[in-house]
């Protein structure tokens, strides 16, 4: 028989558990980290407005709109997390080139990195406010972003528009990206790689970029039947202005090749797994650590559905940790505690926001 | 006698043959399909784990060996935070629920209003409050969901619970003097009991599926199992996904059992 009192100890019992289990985790882990929380950049806006969120990681255009309109400040560029590091790249399916041929395949990415290079010369001359392109670099800026011309102005100082692959920070990012965990152990040993070196060597080609560099003042460079591609980039990043110039002043369609614009992606994960994994783009601008992550963790190494070839940079620098003003938040330090927003696991700005609490002694959870 | 104790134990080995069976058809599906069999391959079985992989990342979430950032909090932590926030919800729940539940059993009035309100929000999954939730509580929207997939169950059963009290015994205290206040903390609330916690179990199942979907689809932050779910997705990290959705199966039905064990050791007390 079973009395009122056995039963009200069993029910006591199990709500000292329950509140001991729960409670001693959550502070054992919350105390010293910041807490990421996953959002798009128009809502991190939203969101820092609303006091929902402390501070936040993001690209251009993104941190630039923050600062100007009163939200927030900046409180850590990533070139001083890690100076001109590498972000977003100009990569190609390896599928789609394996299925056009090694000959021809080669033949468009050697223009398409041509009229990439092209693409950021005329950004560089356009920078400057005297130039006479430079009223047309907003507008693209605009049609790319949305964002208005004063924001775009302050964005494009944070950002250096750069073709040229940096081999041994893209081997940096990948050696990290190990020591932090973020390739899928089971994956890594089924991809067969023996070092991360391995890995990086076999996806980055120099060659495209280097023939262009070679051909950059060559006028008949035109492939001689039309060729449609379809290229990806990411929501609203300003990084990938090149891809807008380069379709907009006709350097695409100078070498013969028609572009057709996917719907841009949320983040660099997505366009790899929703993009070059589902065979919905041939070419795509998104950041190195997405790319280099997914190109192991979603490759079914049967198919290599996921692969790709790195051809060519697109920009160092441009990222930014806000954080909402008169927060008194001093350093990254400061951030213990916290609620950070990001754009997601694997994206640049996870990896640079796990750089800089590495360096501060505080955990991101 | 030795028949009851054969069909307890039959009863345990079909269940456990259940279980190996379940573990056995997973293995050879995702066999065939990393063979090749077109039909399965067009599914894209082949990109899931097996069980002994799913095993392998269990086994590394709840004791990481790597050191890396993304290994400081390990399944447990994220559970605690999930079932923390399942117990908050269930907190409210029980504090709203069972005083409107026992109204709305003991006063028709009360049940004609409260009642028809009551049957009106009821039919709304919780998930579908997601939004509102956000906009209205923020950060803590995925407790809300809880409490709204806890409370209705509770009001039902303490209503219920009240109602179903045998009239005898009313009368019976009313006739030794009893007072509206006595009758109802010595008679009615001890008599509804088992039906108010069999309100908490029913609740709190559904609390545990509403907070991993909160933890999914609203602002997904810092810790939970939910949340460890779409980390593993967005990093297509497969076999840790498929280890967090076992994890969470695991949880569940613990609690489940024991809050059964509870119920039946009530139920008991009653008889």
């Amino acid at each position: 028989m079973t009395s009122l009192t056995d039963n009200k100890r069993t029910a006591i019992s199990l709500l000292i558990i329950t509140i001991f289990l729960s409670t001693g985790c959550i502070e054992k882990n919350e105390e010293k980290s910041v807490t990421l929380i996953k959002m798009g950049g128009a809502t991190m806006m939203t969101s820092m407005e609303a006091g929902t969120i402390d501070a936040m990681i993001c690209w251009e255009p993104w941190n630039s709109l923050v600062f100007s309109e009163g939200i927030g400040e900046y409180l850590v560029n990533s070139s001083e997390i890690w100076p001109h590091h590498p972000c977003c790249i100009l990569a190609a399916d390896y599928n789609w080139y394996e299925k056009v041929g090694e000959e021809k395949g080669d033949d468009i990415l050697k223009r398409v990195a041509l009229a990439h290079l092209r693409a950021n010369e005329w950004i560089d001359e356009a920078l400057p406010k005297d130039s006479e392109n430079h009223s047309k670099l907003l507008t693209y800026a605009k049609e790319l972003t949305g964002k208005n011309e004063s924001v775009i102005e302050l964005a494009n100082k944070n950002i250096d528009f750069d073709y040229d692959l940096d081999l041994i920070g893209i081997k940096t990012y990948a050696d990290k990206l190990m020591e932090y965990g973020l390739f899928e152990s089971s994956k890594w040993e089924a991809s067969g790689y023996v070092s991360t070196d391995a890995y990086i060597n076999s996806i980055v080609e120099r060659k495209y970029i280097s023939w262009a560099k070679e051909h950059e003042a060559d006028t008949n460079l035109s492939l001689p039947e039309e060729i449609s591609l379809r290229i990806g980039y990411l929501s609203a990043d300003l990084h990938h202005l090149a891809l807008f110039v380069a379709k907009e002043e006709g350097f695409f369609s100078d070498c013969n090749i028609s572009v057709t614009l996917h719907d841009p992606f949320v983040n660099g994960a997505a366009e790899m797994q929703d993009g070059f994994k589902q065979d919905t783009i041939d070419i795509g601008y998104l950041g190195i650590a997405p790319a280099t992550i997914q190109g192991i963790n979603a490759n079914d190494f049967d198919k290599n559905d996921a692969r790709i070839k790195v051809i060519a940079s697109v920009n160092y620098d441009g990222t930014a940790i806000m954080v909402r003003k008169g927060i008194g938040i001093n350093s990254v330090k400061d951030l213990a505690g916290k609620r950070l927003a990001y754009p997601g696991p694997g994206t640049v700005q996870h990896f640079l926001l796990l750089m800089a609490c590495e360096k501060s002694g505080i955990k991101a959870l | 006698m030795a028949d009851k104790r054969w069909k307890r134990w039959r009863s345990v080995v079909i269940r456990i043959m259940a279980v190996l069976t379940f573990i056995l058809i997973w293995h050879i599906l995702i066999v065939i399909a990393r063979g090749g069999n077109p039909f399965l391959t067009n599914y894209n079985l082949q990109s899931l784990p097996t069980p002994k992989e799913t095993f392998d990342a269990l086994i590394e979430g709840l004791f990481p060996h790597a050191t890396g950032p993304l290994y400081q909090a390990s399944l447990l932590d994220h559970a605690g935070a999930s079932l923390l926030r399942v117990f908050e919800g269930f907190l409210i729940a029980c504090l709203v629920g069972v005083p409107i539940g026992f109204f709305i059993g003991w006063n028709s009035t009360a049940n004609d209003f409260l009642g028809t309100i009551i049957e009106i929000l009821r039919p709304i999954p919780p998930i579908a409050w997601i939004p509102i939730g956000l906009l209205i509580f923020a950060l803590n929207a995925p407790i809300f969901i809880v409490f709204l997939g806890i409370v209705f169950p509770i009001i039902l059963n303490a209503a219920q619970g009240v109602r179903s009290i045998d009239k005898q015994f009313i009368e019976a205290a009313e006739t030794l003097g009893a007072k509206r206040y006595n009758l109802l903390t010595k008679v009615v609330i001890p008599s509804a009991i088992p039906s108010i916690v069999t309100g908490m179990r029913i609740g709190i199942g559904i609390g545990w599926m509403c907070i991993v979907a909160a933890e999914m689809v609203g602002m997904r932050q810092g810790l939970g199992l939910g949340y460890y779910i779409w980390l593993a997705y967005d990093l297509y990290w497969i076999p840790s996904m498929i280890a967090g959705m076992v994890f969470i199966g695991i949880i569940g039905w613990i609690m489940n059992a024991v809050l059964e064990q509870f119920e039946k050791r009530l139920s008991r007390w009653r008889e």
